[in-house]
């Protein structure tokens, strides 16, 4: 498929951007009006978020919280910054009621799977934008190349912090759900191990 | 000693920060004519510091064209406007030989994170550092764990990252042609 060409229809809106994303083969990021190609992902990456997904629906309460994997907008910043996290957990009235079919707005927990080349726009571009999310309370990188989990967490002061995690502490904390996971389930299949 | 207010008069110059710094008993960063108290440290991050700064001494002495300083040498993210003392810096531009106070041509920076300032030198201070055209390297060495990520910058331009572990025995400082040991950088902690 052919690229959006920006100078056609400049600047493209969030109707036109939800509208190109429905018939495009590839995700993109929507940043002050410009889309943003997201890059494929390794098959590692894919099992890890399966994982996270899988283990996360099984401990969930239903109805409380919902949970998506890579294919559902989180709006950051309204008509300006769209993205797809890797997983993202609302647990919003507003988001959980689903009249917005795309987007969720008000997300407690978003977790990104990180790899080489995305390591470092995961911790630090990335991070950057999400804190513009008012009710994200837990970002939380999870290493597709090592067994290493770093849970960052918002204070009560609004302050970010970190806690980080290897294979020998065995589980990390989501504290926004109130739980924990296990490292050796969520890298389960993963070849490095 | 009393933080200098900002409000008793015309903004901070340059000059004025390396003059105040000199009379100061805690270290302060310079950004856009504020100054931002600095930390201080566990004795984990200090002993990381001295392993760093005494290894690519001992490593670089040989080669001679490179300085090592630690935690108290000034570098120059933005010419007039933003200023900060990194852990451990190395020098390697003639023109930073002949400087006293402030290094403005680093190739390597490394900051041992903690707790505390994980966050920001892996997002705010790495968005700064990025501003240094020669930079190119950044290492952030964790003083919790046994853990390194070298960020470094590829031909073109971008910066990608890998992350080690004990396990893997060591990590390269790619800018340097060099490799560090864990157990040499991680020596005398208390959680090995």
């Amino acid at each position: 498929m052919k690229e959006y060409n920006l100078t056609d229809t400049l600047p493209m809106t969030v109707e036109e951007y939800i509208e190109f994303e429905e018939r495009s083969e590839i995700r993109h990021e929507f940043i002050d009006n410009q889309l943003i190609p997201m890059p494929g992902t390794t098959r590692i990456h894919n099992t890890i978020c399966l994982n996270l997904a899988m283990l996360l629906r099984l401990l969930l309460k239903k109805g409380a919280f919902q949970i998506f994997q890579e294919n559902v907008k989180v709006q950051i910043a309204s008509g300006k910054d769209y993205t797809y996290p890797d997983i993202v957990i609302t647990n919003n009235p507003i988001d959980l009621t689903g009249d917005d079919a795309y987007f969720i707005k008000h997300p407690c927990t978003i977790i990104e799977v990180i790899s080489k080349t995305s390591r470092i726009d995961d911790s630090a571009d990335k991070f950057i934008r999400y804190k513009n999310i008012a009710s994200l309370q837990n970002y939380i990188l999870v290493d597709s190349e090592k067994a290493w989990v770093e849970v960052r967490y918002k204070t009560p002061e609004g302050e970010w912090e970190a806690n980080t995690y290897f294979m020998s502490d065995e589980k990390f904390p989501i504290p926004a759900l109130g739980l924990e996971l296990k490292l050796e389930d969520v890298y389960e299949g993963v070849s490095f191990l | 000693m009393k933080e200098y207010a900002l409000t008793d008069a015309r903004p901070m110059t340059v000059e004025e920060y390396i003059e105040f710094e000199e009379r100061s008993e805690i270290r302060h960063e310079f950004i856009d004519n504020q100054l931002i108290p600095m930390p201080g440290t566990t004795d984990d991050h200090n002993d990381i510091c001295i392993n760093l700064t005494q290894l690519l001494k001992m490593l670089l002495k040989t080669l001679g064209k490179f300085k090592v300083h630690q935690e108290n040498v000034k570098v120059q993210i933005l010419h007039e406007r933003d200023y900060t003392y990194p852990d451990v810096v190395v020098i390697s531009d003639p023109r930073d030989f002949g400087t006293r106070y402030i290094k403005k041509f680093p190739p390597v920076i490394f900051e041992v994170i903690s707790k505390t300032t994980r966050i920001d030198d892996q997002v705010d201070k790495f968005i700064r550092y990025k501003n240094i055209a020669s930079l190119q390297n950044y290492i952030l060495v964790d003083s919790e764990k046994a853990w390194v990520e070298v960020r470094y910058k590829t031909p073109e331009g971008e910066w990608e990252a890998n992350a080690y572990f004990i396990s893997d025995g060591k990590f390269p400082v790619p800018a340097l042609g060099l490799e560090l040991k864990f157990e040499e950088v991680y020596d005398g902690v208390s959680f090995l």
